[in-house]
């Protein structure tokens, strides 16, 4: 199958590849929408009629915005200033975070991508793909006559090389694994066409690849500038990264700044900005002031300020909230007294009062989390989530405590199970949020008879202690990754076990469905496997789930169409985002 | 006085070489492993092993010791583990400047403000000349540096917009002439905070050192022969007095250390601070090697410079 210009049946399966509109195969005009789009994106799919060749013409428009000939002369210029974590490497394979992903990101660029504001998968430097019918052979349709930000043309040899290095050992990339668990074999085909054989099927495999690891680097250049030198990779290329982007490399200054400029010849169109310049700045308060003042166009919003800015009127009327594909929770260690009883796990569940906390405390900033999965990921089932049974509810946690046999036999107000007070220590890395929700669940533990210790470690201290299995209960979260299910239930799998599983939850059933997860292709079929896999999880209580989070930025108010999709704004290329007249110095 | 160096250049080596073995020990006792650190949760085991091997922390730890101490000496400070793609003396080279030039300015504005305060404070002994000055400096040492800062710039940068909160000179600016007196403006508000602790503790010292002095019998005497009051106090007064300050001062370099990192996270400037501090978050234990012998040559540095200057404030006074 391969997108044509007339067929309407490789249409609806282009269209059902990109995850966009599964409802689209019962009536192929009435178009479920992607659940979050910017106004844009949104605005061509319902001018688009989709009877033909509409699907390229589609985010080539998009993309290309070969409407806004007007809008450029008005919208043109101007460099956006944010503020943020430094990065940690310019290489697309060695990137795990998020800041790193930010910059690579804009002058990388993969074969597929995300949908702009929204997690649904489309073309990007493959203008096409065809899957073979038993899932195991993606072929790459590539575009031609895109060049690199030196002028070379982009071809199937760079793809193949920028795979190979990813697949290469001795470049010790952290992303590897993406390779080698799921692809067997990368061939070229032609110049403008490649195929990736896959061990099995996996239906995530789209989404996989908009990861920053499979970013495309151009084969002359990159490996000119790069050599193998006592064990390890000399990279001269890092001065000046090349590659297809929206924005190329202007300057780096490490833990200073960064700053990107307009790629005049981008394939779709220059973005409307000229520039973007990040300095490095963690300190919440000093990027609060520096926004307050100014100097940056762009603050996410601190826990501690969503008040501020969640009242004044001169910053309410421009915060964007999104949701996130994250979940944060207390990890219970299965193997370990008391939480090797599930009844026990479950009476903690219920003496939480997760949604006060929320509501008291964070004023109703994130959403309560009662199951792994957040709203927005594939698989999540809002019944589910509302009919929670291990919410807020002394007495029933109560009850399971005195079923699982731990009872207060002297009398200090402290349950005894099997011979021991119920005390034990609640290792959180350092954070306000988690300082702020502990002091809560403190008190509503020691309501039912268990008394917990709050103890804060770095992030270094906690990640180790977690595969170590040396402790009872933690605080965790999960961004992730590329917005699949099966990114997050990996969590819970036997073979995960110590890392990520550090609760050491083992369940066969579970582990089966999960297994099912992975290589299913039936979009229906997935979801079912996601609800059982979820009923599971959520009543066997490997953890503690507190809230999903929201990302909330303020906007300068000269700054427009600055959006994000559930993945977070790091990997927006920003290309409609631009900064009005007056403002652009 | 040549020997004297001599002898304290070989004590420093041992010093270097002690302050090595000691974070070397220190790193491999903290919790927490540098290739998770970097990888995150679930880091695929195959990668850990590549990268933990590109590092070379597969190494026995005393072959770990020698080979990173011999290249150390030549020159070969070794690659970052958190910026990856990038040599330790490099990154170092990069942010000294900042560093250096905050803390040279927040020297001179501790030094220029508190020793005529500290002079005119013993001077005017429980006068309001005095109590002003005590007042100033008790205020200086009580306010964290960290709230300083932040309210300096909620004041002055951010209420009435004098200057920006964030200092953005490039660095190759900062020891330039006039560079390094046109970035005085961008860099006012850090250097205050910087320099107000260190401010205070100074004057203070002066005061009492000062009041120390022009009690004893000899200043008595030169204003019993007649000698004008400024002599008196400036020439003969404040020159035996400044010793314990020049030490103070010296041994501010110390506590500069710790200030600096605060300052340079309120202020977003990319110092060695908060390269100290970053380093240790990601475990990235060849910058936190060798910013600590950075730190102990500066001190050791710092305390041969006070020990030289003793010489010439007083005469009196001999090395070797």
């Amino acid at each position: 199958m391969r997108y044509g210009k007339k067929s309407t049946l490789v249409l609806l399966a282009a269209i059902l590849l990109m995850g966009m509109i599964p409802a689209a195969l019962a009536q192929k005009r009435v178009i479920e929408l992607p659940r979050q789009m910017s106004p844009r994106w949104k605005a061509y799919f319902e001018q688009v009629d989709f009877d033909g060749d509409s699907v390229p013409y589609i985010y080539d428009k998009y993309l290309g915005r070969d409407d806004a000939s007007v809008d450029f002369a008005r919208k043109q210029g101007g460099i956006l200033r944010l503020m943020g974590a430094d990065i940690r490497t310019l290489d697309p394979i060695m990137v795990v975070d998020v800041a790193s992903h930010q910059i690579v990101g804009k002058i990388f660029e993969p074969l597929a991508q995300m949908v702009p504001a929204a997690t649904e998968v489309m073309p990007c430097l493959a203008k096409a793909w065809e899957i073979s019918d038993d899932g195991l052979v993606y072929t790459f349709y590539l575009r031609e006559g895109v060049r690199f930000h030196n002028g070379e043309l982009f071809t199937a040899d760079d793809v193949i090389y920028s795979f190979h290095r990813l697949m290469d050992p001795s470049h010790a990339s952290k992303r590897i694994s993406f390779v080698t668990d799921y692809m067997e074999a990368i061939d070229k085909v032609d110049d403008h066409t490649v195929r990736i054989h896959l061990r099995f099927p996996f239906m995530p495999f789209l989404s996989l690849m908009t990861y920053s690891c499979f970013h495309i680097m151009p084969q002359d250049y990159t490996s000119a500038n790069e050599h193998f030198e006592d064990g390890r990779w000399v990279k001269e290329w890092v001065e000046k990264p090349i590659g297809t982007g929206p924005f190329k490399f202007r300057a780096y200054e490490s833990g200073d700044y960064w700053e990107l400029e307009a790629n005049e010849d981008y394939w779709a169109g220059r973005p409307y900005l000229d520039g973007i310049w990040l300095k490095v700045c963690e300190e919440t308060a000093t990027v609060v002031q520096a926004f307050k003042a100014g100097q940056i166009n762009v603050v996410g919003v601190p826990a501690e300020y969503w008040e501020e800015f969640t009242t004044t009127s001169a910053y309410k009327e421009h915060l964007i909230t999104r949701t996130e594909l994250a979940t944060y929770y207390y990890v219970l260690n299965c193997k370990k007294w008391p939480f090797e009883n599930k009844l026990i796990r479950q009476a903690v569940a219920c003496a939480m009062d997760r949604e006060g906390v929320l509501q008291t405390i964070f004023k109703g900033r994130y959403l309560p989390a009662h199951g792994p999965l957040p709203p927005g990921c594939f698989g999540f089932s809002q019944q589910l989530y509302d009919l929670y049974a291990y919410s807020y509810n002394p007495l029933k946690a109560r009850a399971l405590l005195d079923k699982a046999g731990a009872i207060d036999t002297d009398g200090d107000g402290i349950r005894e199970y099997q011979g021991k007070p119920l005390k034990f220590e609640l290792s959180a890395y350092i954070g306000p949020t988690w300082r702020e929700g502990a002091k809560s669940f403190k008190a509503n533990l020691k309501e039912v008879g268990i008394e917990i210790r709050y103890q804060e470690y770095e992030f270094a201290t906690i990640t180790m202690m977690g595969e170590d299995g040396n402790f009872v209960m933690l605080s965790l979260g999960w961004i992730m990754d590329f917005p699949d299910p099966e990114n997050f239930y990996i969590l819970w799998e036997t073979k995960s076990i110590p890392d990520p599983n550090y609760s050491r939850y083992s369940n066969p059933e579970a582990d089966a469905l999960i297994g099912g997860l992975r290589s299913e292709l039936n979009p229906q079929v997935r979801k079912e496997l996601c609800y059982n896999i979820e009923r599971i999880i959520q009543e066997d209580h490997p953890n503690i789930w507190f809230f999903h989070s929201r990302g909330t930025a303020c906007v300068q108010p000269y700054l427009h169409d600055y959006d994000w999709g559930d993945m977070g704004s790091h990997i927006e290329k920003l290309l409609g985002v631009y900064l009005e007249a007056g403002h652009r110095g | 006085m040549r020997s004297y160096i001599l002898k304290k250049l070989a004590i420093a080596v041992l010093v270097f070489l002690g302050v090595y073995t000691i974070v070397f020990l220190l790193c491999f006792m903290m919790p927490g492993d540098p290739v998770r650190v970097s990888m995150g949760l679930h880091s695929d085991p195959q990668a850990v092993e590549l990268l933990t091997h590109a590092w070379g922390l597969d190494e026995p730890r005393y072959v770990q010791y020698f080979s990173y101490l011999k290249c150390f000496v030549m020159g070969d400070w070794g690659i970052s583990f958190r910026y990856e793609d990038k040599a330790v003396l490099g990154i170092i080279l990069d942010r000294l400047p900042r560093t250096a030039y905050l803390g040279l300015w927040g020297i001179i504005f501790s030094v220029i403000l508190s020793i005529p305060l500290g002079v005119i404070a013993a001077y005017k002994q429980n006068k309001p000349p005095d109590n002003a000055a005590v007042l100033i400096s008790q205020i200086g040492v009580s306010l964290p540096n960290f709230w300083l800062g932040l309210m300096l710039i909620a004041i002055v940068a951010v209420g009435l917009r004098w200057i920006s909160p964030i200092p953005q000179v490039p660095h190759s600016e900062l020891w330039s002439f006039p560079g390094f007196f046109t970035s005085l403006k961008p860099y006012s508000l850090a250097i205050i905070t910087l320099g107000t602790g260190m401010m205070a503790t100074t004057t203070r010292l002066t005061r009492s050192s000062m009041l120390e002095i022009i009690r004893q019998d000899y200043i008595t005497m030169l204003r019993a022969k007649g000698m004008p009051e400024h002599v008196v106090i400036l020439k003969h007064a404040l020159r035996n007095a400044l010793i314990p300050v020049v030490t103070i001062v010296g041994m501010q370099v110390l506590i500069l250390i710790g200030g600096v990192v605060l300052t340079e996270t309120v202020f977003a400037i990319n110092g060695l601070g908060r390269l100290y501090v970053d380093a240790i978050t990601a475990r990235d234990y060849p910058i936190i090697t060798a910013l600590t012998l950075v730190y102990a040559a500066a001190v050791v540095i710092m305390n041969l410079i006070v020990d030289l200057s003793y010489s010439l404030i007083d005469p009196r006074v001999k090395l070797g």
